[in-house]
């Protein structure tokens, strides 16, 4: 098995919801180098402007909270699916909102998962298991 | 003036009445000029016709023609005294039968009162009328008035011996006259001066002559009217014959009296003839002194002596006697018409003539008697004849006509079949009522034909009536539509209004008069909303609805004080009379439009806040879990790092599990104060909003407030009214944003005034701080919103903020030039009364 640092961006403005996420991530795989932005702004800077740099790749998966300030999470999906470079990127929304308006304009936006953050921790941490699961070992990526 | 004068005269004298007084008046005075006079019948009393003349002539001539009678007839007078007596109290007497004629006599319906008031009014005229001339003559002409009342000195006996003589005669003209009013035909007994109007004489039959209501009459009218004429001329001729008898035998007397009195002056001259020289006149003047003898002695050629003889009462010699005398030795003398006899003789040995009178001739009783009993017998025959004639002609005529008349009444009704029976008529009368008959008939038919057109048109008439009716009812039912209809109604013709209803009135606030006659499109605005003009946009209305296509479109109408109302218009098409008019019906739906663009208002302001409640839940839900994730995840965690026993970061994620409730409890409060407001509402109260900012920044105690800040306050704001502590809030939390997001290495200048635009005050609250990009402008106001999530607070300071200003019907909005310009924060109130 090619042990190969796999980046992962994450856009979550709440500090401990991104430290909760990095460390129940950071459980299951060793090389997955998880980045994140506070806000949506950041993120889409990061995303959009084009950039060879090692240090700076293209993440393999986007997990992106709605609620953000300044840009909305929707906004942000919007911008990473209207750009050329950026839309083969899975887009996984982790939210705390559960409402079906919400997830409508993301899968009109073309985003790839909608996940809810579960209140129960195990909940939560099998959840990042099966994102870490699916995304970055079953499923194809692009990347 | 001279218009009504001539009127006056006009109706006092008119032409006709005038030439009859003339007519009359010169009758008279030929009358007396030619000193015709007759023997009262049956009596000794002589009398000449003069007053039948005057009273009549007076009678109809009035009181104006009156005067005119009796001043020509006076000059028939033989002396001037006598002319001016005469004339006086003719005028008297002829002015009030003038009057009294037509306004006492001529009136009277009844022929009998008319009658009657008549001679009563002769009676005036002869025994009161003459009071006052009588008084004038007794007291200025002493002789005048001896010669007349026959020596009785004093007034009363005077005028009681002048009213014993004057008896006869006012019996004779006052029953003439009498007569001769009942045999004028009704027509011609009119009074010929003042106006007509009004004048409704008496009549024989007491009936006027278009009475509807014919009386059957005894036929007798005729009779008597005829009689009394034939009175009237027969007594013609017999008074000529009784003045000629008269003068028969005054002609004797006279001839036999100047006879005596020729013998009488021969014998004196046989006297004289014995006398000595000187003895002559001792002699003369011996003759002179006997009583009741007249007579004269003069020289010869004497004429002045002569001419003043006074022989008795008005007698005097006239011009031709006194030359006749002196051309002759010889002769006798008679002076008319006051009859005295008298003789004369020259004596040419003294050159002179002496002339002897008689005494007034008087008829000799026999004589007298004689004429009495001729006149009575021929007033006897008069009036015998008279009345057999009156009898023949009302068996002639009277009858028969009384016979038709009957007859004719009896059949006049145009459906009777009856017709006259001619064989009881004779000559013209029979004639006539063939004629009658004739025209019976035809009248019948003519009749019968015309009351078969007047059922046709009755009929006709009757549905007309109907139709009319029906039609009224109609119209007035429609006419109540259309005064009573809730909508303008206006009729069109020719591009004009020419009618409208009540309520159009009312919605333009114009009279009708005001309407009619006006384009429809001159009471709207030149331009409509909708960016036509009103001209064409009615013009191109009215002709589509005049193709015949109902027009139905939304109209801006001005009233006449210049406001404006949205009416709802339909056009019709009507044909009146093949005439292409139309019917503009008006709606005013400015009420309508009014409610319903404030339902759409409602309905956005509704979906808004719904769209915010929707946020709000989502927020609150959002935002509150988001702690609890939190907790929840890290107590997981700390189990996890137990369970292995790792300790490295256990104190951190128990750190971050308090501080995340303490976040949620911070939340909670922010939510709680949010609910807070619009639900607990502080009374409104009118404050100052300098001194409100005053307080606000009093008592924000933020231990991050530079000392250094610059804070300028407007102290000139304006007073509003509202609820101040949460107005306070606004100023406090803009204040707390403005040191929050200052420039840390800049000065913080901050400014709180206000401005005024399109006379709404616009407050402000201005910093030279970090500023805000123009793409989160709306978005800072939106709840638990945060541009920088690293910044203390919940997010929800803005959001309280803009409730509070939209609950005092305001509206809040940031302007600012970028990061890093400052941000200006700008909000409105409404004004109290439009709250």
């Amino acid at each position: 098995m090619i042990q190969k640092n796999i980046t992962v961006m994450l856009v979550e403005d709440n500090d401990d919801h991104a430290e909760l996420v990095v460390r129940t991530f950071a459980d299951s795989l060793s090389n997955v180098n998880i980045v994140r932005f506070s806000d949506g702004e950041t993120a889409l800077n990061y995303l959009l402007t084009p950039s060879d740099d090692e240090a700076s790749p293209l993440p393999v998966l986007i997990l992106l909270d709605l609620r953000l300030p300044k840009v909305d999470g929707i906004e942000v999906l919007r911008r990473i699916k209207d750009n050329e470079r950026t839309r083969i990127i899975p887009v996984v929304i982790l939210t705390s909102s559960a409402s079906d308006l919400d997830v409508i304009k993301a899968y009109s936006n073309f985003v790839n998962s909608y996940l809810v953050k579960p209140l129960e921790y195990s909940t939560f941490s099998s959840l990042m298991d099966q994102i870490n699961n699916y995304w970055l070992n079953s499923n194809r990526s692009p990347i | 003036m001279m218009q009504r004068l001539s009127d006056i005269i006009r109706n006092l004298l008119p032409l006709k009445a005038a030439f009859f007084a003339v007519l009359m008046g010169s009758a008279s005075f030929l009358v007396l000029f030619l000193g015709f006079q007759f023997n009262l019948p049956g009596t000794s009393a002589s009398t000449d016709p003069r007053e039948v003349l005057n009273a009549i002539g007076a009678a109809f001539s009035g009181p104006a023609g009156a005067v005119i009678i009796a001043l020509i007839s006076s000059f028939g007078e033989p002396s001037a005294n006598h002319k001016i007596y005469i004339a006086f109290q003719h005028i008297i007497s002829a002015v009030w039968i003038g009057w009294a004629y037509r306004q006492l006599i001529y009136k009277k319906q009844k022929i009998g009162s008319a009658l009657l008031a008549w001679i009563a009014a002769m009676f005036v005229y002869y025994f009161v009328a003459y009071i006052p001339a009588s008084a004038f003559l007794n007291y200025y002409y002493k002789d005048l008035w001896l010669s007349f009342t026959g020596g009785h000195y004093t007034y009363f006996e005077g005028l009681l011996f002048l009213y014993k003589g004057w008896m006869p005669e006012f019996l004779f003209t006052s029953g003439f006259t009498a007569l001769l009013i009942i045999a004028l035909p009704d027509k011609y007994r009119m009074p010929l001066w003042g106006s007509s109007a009004g004048m409704k004489s008496f009549n024989l039959s007491g009936m006027t002559a278009f009475s509807m209501n014919r009386k059957i009459t005894s036929g007798s009218l005729l009779g008597i009217r005829l009689t009394v004429w034939f009175i009237i001329l027969s007594s013609i001729p017999v008074i000529l014959i009784s003045i000629y008898i008269k003068n028969v035998f005054t002609e004797y007397s006279i001839q036999q009296s100047a006879g005596m009195q020729q013998e009488y002056v021969r014998q004196i001259r046989k006297e004289i003839d014995t006398l000595n020289n000187g003895d002559i006149y001792k002699y003369l003047n011996s003759l002179r002194r006997y009583p009741g003898f007249n007579f004269h002695y003069c020289t010869g050629k004497d004429g002045k002596t002569l001419s003043s003889l006074n022989i008795g009462g008005p007698a005097v010699l006239s011009d031709e006697q006194i030359h006749k005398i002196f051309s002759q030795k010889e002769g006798t003398v008679v002076i008319k018409p006051a009859l005295y006899a008298g003789a004369y003789i020259y004596i040419e040995k003294y050159n002179l003539y002496i002339i002897s009178f008689s005494e007034k001739i008087q008829m000799t009783p026999m004589s007298s008697e004689l004429i009495g009993s001729i006149n009575q017998n021929l007033i006897l025959i008069l009036i015998t004849v008279s009345v057999l004639a009156g009898i023949i002609v009302w068996l002639i005529i009277g009858l028969p006509v009384k016979k038709m008349t009957r007859a004719v009444n009896e059949i006049s009704g145009p459906k009777s079949e009856m017709i006259l029976d001619t064989f009881e008529m004779t000559d013209e009368i029979r004639i006539l009522a063939g004629a009658f008959n004739e025209m019976k008939i035809r009248i019948k038919n003519a009749y019968e034909k015309l009351e078969i057109e007047m059922n046709q048109k009755l009929n006709l008439q009757q549905e007309i009536i109907e139709a009319n009716n029906l039609l009224k009812e109609r119209e007035e039912k429609f006419r109540l539509l259309f005064e009573t209809a809730n909508d303008g109604i206006l009729l069109v013709r020719e591009g004009r209004y020419f009618d409208c209803n009540p309520k159009a009135e009312e919605l333009f606030l114009l009279p009708k008069s005001k309407i009619i006659g006006r384009h429809p499109s001159s009471l709207s605005p030149g331009i409509l909303p909708n960016g036509w003009s009103s001209k064409d946009f009615a013009e191109q209305k009215i002709q589509a609805a005049l193709k015949g296509t109902p027009q139905f479109f939304e109209w801006t109408h001005l009233r006449s004080d210049g406001t404006s109302f949205d009416a709802q218009i339909s056009l019709n098409r009507l044909e009146v009379n093949g005439e292409l008019i139309l019917q503009a019906v008006l709606r005013d739906v400015t009420e309508q439009k009014r409610t319903a663009k404030k339902l759409s208002r409602n309905l956005i302001e509704l979906e808004s806040k719904n769209a915010e409640l929707e946020r709000f839940t989502y927020t609150v839900s959002h935002d509150l879990k988001s702690p609890l994730i939190t907790i929840k995840g890290f107590i997981g965690l700390l189990r996890s790092d137990i369970e292995k026993q790792k300790w490295e970061s256990t104190l951190t994620d128990i750190e971050r599990i308090s501080g995340a409730a303490d976040k949620m409890q911070a939340l909670l409060e922010d939510l709680l104060e949010l609910s807070r407001i619009g639900r607990i509402i502080n009374p409104n109260t009118e404050f100052s909003m300098s001194v409100t900012a005053s307080e606000a920044l009093s008592i924000t105690q933020d231990p991050e407030l530079p000392l250094d800040a610059e804070i300028i306050i407007n102290p000139d704001m304006p007073s509003v009214s509202g609820d101040k502590i949460r107005i306070r809030e606004v100023y406090q939390n803009l204040i707390e944003n403005a040191i929050k997001y200052r420039k840390k290495d800049q000065k913080l200048l901050l400014e709180i005034g206000y401005l005024k635009k399109d006379k709404t005050d616009i407050y402000f609250v201005r910093d030279n701080g970090i500023g805000i990009n123009s793409a989160y402008t709306e978005k800072i106001f939106g709840l638990f919103e945060k541009l920088d999530p690293k910044s203390k607070g919940s997010g929800i300071g803005l959001a309280i903020v803009k409730r509070i200003i939209e609950l005092h019907g305001g509206r809040i909005w940031v302007e600012s030039d970028g990061s890093d310009m400052g941000s200006s924060f700008y909000f409105t109130i409404k004004p109290p009364e439009e709250k």
